[in-house]
């Protein structure tokens, strides 16, 4: 019998819209690419609206409020047509969702619109596990894994649980328990770069963890995290690998086939 | 000591390399945290707590005149003196003129974060006035000539090695690093400065208003031996933390208690009503309150108000990334960790704290064990704001911002700056030279632009129908 992933049939009805954030569309669009034939191998209808960029976090995390809604005004353009809206990036969504509203608020037009976007909002694992009820994707990914909970997706969105249980249905997965795993990786964003040395103080301190519980293979559902965590690896000379949840849920052979930097 | 951001780099670098440091911040802020954790499951109802408390503290700041006022009126009603001192200077100066007056040369102290606001010690000794710290961590920090690192561990950077040879020094005797010995050797030395102090002076955990009932929180009972002992007594109130009714206590206690040591309650819970009433024969004979502003009143009513519910428990310097990694001195000033970065740049010190704001990566951590819910993240963001608004950005970063938004918002423009960027990107030294990402390249690799985009490849692949 052929193993059909759980949920498939209520997934088959639905449409959504992909909001592939910044980061992946440029670099990393093999985690958009991974994120796309999970939910396709679903049945769910995706779609990509061409004209989308950013969220605008970047702006609105450094105070620049009337950048970030010259940018926000544009997402919401972009997608107030659209359905549900997934995004691979716990961050990215937890902008739209939790902080438009506060951007736009008090404008007559846009905190309207916000609030409407804000309810269609879905980062990609409390996707597939709260609205179309899977546990089971039929993956496999050989190795010990850990999963590390990104800030904004744990204490913005309030996803703890629906990631580790895509993770425990992957097939030779063995998914270890990470020390402190919702302490912050020090990524922050703008903070990275401006106070540099710190941000790489609280990157070590996640990566002792990481080698103390033997993972081989550092998830999380969000680019930022581990684009900085990827980077501090590397020039550490680690050999923990780290790839976004959705590459591992789409792979079915234990390779990930999406991949191409390392 | 400046504190921009190069200068609070220049400060954490120095903590981060000092692996004695590291390792005592690791010690403190993990066994804090993990006695905290303890005992939450204990806590019935702890959200709902929390949530009262952050009603009750903002309606208190809402009507904080007249609980002030009343508080006033029932202190002077026993015979206290209440001063309202609108800065540091004037506060200070209060109680130099008080001590000058009554020929007091050497007091003792409680641990009191308010006077370390106001530099009270540093003016005291400038006046010839002698201060003793009484908490033992307090009095490491001060015989070492150094400040608090910590809301409620303020020497806890500090090894019992080094506490050792701090002790030897000052008391010209060979003291061993053992924690008993040093503890007696401080005990011995207290207990005299206490009997013979003629003035103590303590800060204030809360003071009702209700009933003028002054509260202090310790574990050692210096507190009360301060507040109790010496004839004369003067109490440092921060404006803010005026509480309306006695019966308020127990929310507050219940909360303050195990968000800052994980205990249920202090080994002491003093409640106050200095001074000495007619009939009683011990206490202080002369009370003064020094109701502090210090830059206070212009919080209130603004968008940043929300820190002023504060308690100083200390929680979110414990679950603080950053914090963690370099401890409290790093930030130059006298509140630090999260609740440091949004008050201190608020606060009417001397000094700018315009770096402050940035010292944190907005986990939230902060804002999740706040036992007052206060909105950290939001409050961090909204002090960035008003520093663009304010002009206070650096040039440069305004100016990326604009041409970032001006591309960003148009998916045209937005193409190009892509395309311009992985043409550009090896002339940039693959990501080194880039003025705007220089400081991450420093310690981390920056992975290049990939060679073709996401959209690219999805026009690749579905057809460029809709593009």
């Amino acid at each position: 019998m052929i193993h059909l992933p759980s949920g498939q049939n209520k997934a088959r009805a639905e449409k959504v819209s992909l909001f592939v954030t910044c980061l992946v569309d440029l670099l990393f669009p093999e985690v958009g690419l991974a994120a796309t034939r999970v939910l396709e191998r679903l049945g769910v209808a995706v779609d990509f609206p061409p004209g989308q960029t950013c969220c605008g976090q970047p702006a609105y995390n450094s105070g620049f409020h009337r950048d970030a809604a010259r940018v926000a005004r544009h997402f919401i353009e972009v997608f107030e047509n659209s359905g549900a809206i997934v995004a691979p990036s716990g961050s990215c969504a937890c902008m739209v969702k939790e902080y438009y509203p506060k951007l736009f608020a008090g404008d007559p037009v846009w905190e309207g619109k916000a609030r409407a976007l804000s309810h269609r909002v879905f980062e990609f694992s409390q996707f597939l596990v709260d609205r179309l009820g899977v546990r089971d994707l039929g993956a496999r990914y050989p190795g010990k894994v850990a999963y590390h909970d990104s800030c904004h997706l744990l204490r913005g969105l309030g996803v703890r649980e629906q990631p580790r249980q895509l993770l425990r249905g992957v097939a030779d997965l063995e998914l270890v328990t990470l020390e402190r795993s919702e302490q912050c990786c020090g990524f922050g964003g703008s903070f990275a770069v401006k106070l540099g040395s710190i941000s790489e103080a609280i990157a070590d301190e996640k990566i002792a963890h990481l080698e103390r519980c033997g993972a081989t293979t550092l998830t999380a559902c969000d680019m930022g995290c581990l684009m900085h965590l990827r980077g501090r690896l590397s020039r550490r000379n680690k050999s923990i690998r780290t790839v976004h949840l959705a590459q591992i849920l789409a792979g079915s052979n234990g390779v990930d086939r999406g991949e191409t930097h390392g | 000591m400046a504190n921009r951001i190069p200068d609070l780099l220049l400060r954490s670098e120095r903590a981060i390399s000092d692996s004695q440091l590291q390792r005592a911040i690791d010690f403190a802020t993990s066994r804090l945290r993990d006695h905290r954790a303890k005992i939450m499951p204990r806590m019935k109802g702890w959200e709902e707590m929390r949530e009262q408390a952050r009603e009750l503290r903002l309606h208190t700041l809402a009507h904080l005149d007249e609980y002030l006022e009343a508080l006033e009126r029932k202190v002077m009603q026993r015979g206290g003196h209440v001063f309202w001192a609108r800065d540091a200077g004037e506060a200070t100066q209060y109680i130099i003129e008080l001590a000058s007056r009554r020929r007091v040369r050497d007091l003792v102290k409680t641990k009191s974060m308010v006077t370390e606001e106001i530099g009270l010690n540093k003016s005291l000794e400038q006046n010839g006035i002698h201060p003793v710290e009484t908490d033992l961590g307090e009095y490491i920090v001060q015989l070492a000539g150094e400040t608090p690192s910590h809301l409620i561990a303020p020497a806890f950077h500090k090894s019992k090695e080094q506490v050792a040879e701090i002790f030897s020094r000052h008391f010209g005797t060979s003291i061993p690093a053992e924690v008993k010995t040093i503890m007696g050797v401080a005990r011995k030395e207290l207990r005299g400065k206490f009997l013979a102090a003629p003035m103590g002076i303590t800060g204030a955990n809360f003071a009702v208003a209700e009933t003028g009932t002054l509260v202090l929180v310790t574990n050692e009972g210096n507190g009360r031996l301060t507040s109790f002992l010496p004839p004369i007594l003067v109490s440092i109130l921060g404006m803010e933390k005026v509480v309306p009714r006695l019966a308020d206590l127990e929310l507050l206690l219940n909360l303050l208690v195990p968000s800052a040591t994980g205990q249920r309650l202090t080994t002491y819970v003093s409640l106050l009503s200095p001074p000495r009433g007619p009939h009683e024969t011990r206490g202080p004979q002369e009370f003064h309150l020094i109701i502090l502003d210090n830059g206070r009143s212009s919080i209130l009513g603004g968008p940043f108000a929300d820190i002023l519910t504060c308690l100083r428990c200390g929680a979110c310097l414990n679950v603080c990334p950053v914090y963690q990694k370099i401890g409290g001195h790093s930030y130059g000033a006298t509140y630090t960790g999260p609740m440091g970065a949004v008050l201190s740049p608020l606060l009417s010190e001397l000094k700018n704290h315009d770096s402050l704001p940035h010292a944190s990566t907005l986990c939230g951590a902060c804002a999740e064990v706040c036992p007052v819910k206060i909105p950290f993240p939001d409050l961090l963001i909204g002090l960035r704001q008003s520093q663009v608004r304010q002009g206070k950005a650096p040039f440069g970063q305004s100016l990326v911002f604009s041409l970032w938004s001006w591309l960003w918002s148009h998916s045209r423009r937005y193409a190009f700056s892509a395309r311009l960027a992985r043409a550009f990107w090896p002339l940039l030294g693959n990501g080194r030279k880039f003025p705007v990402v220089s400081g991450w390249a420093s310690g981390r690799d920056l992975p290049p632009p990939a060679p073709r985009t996401f959209r690219d490849l999805w026009h690749e692949r579905n057809g460029r129908s809709r593009g």
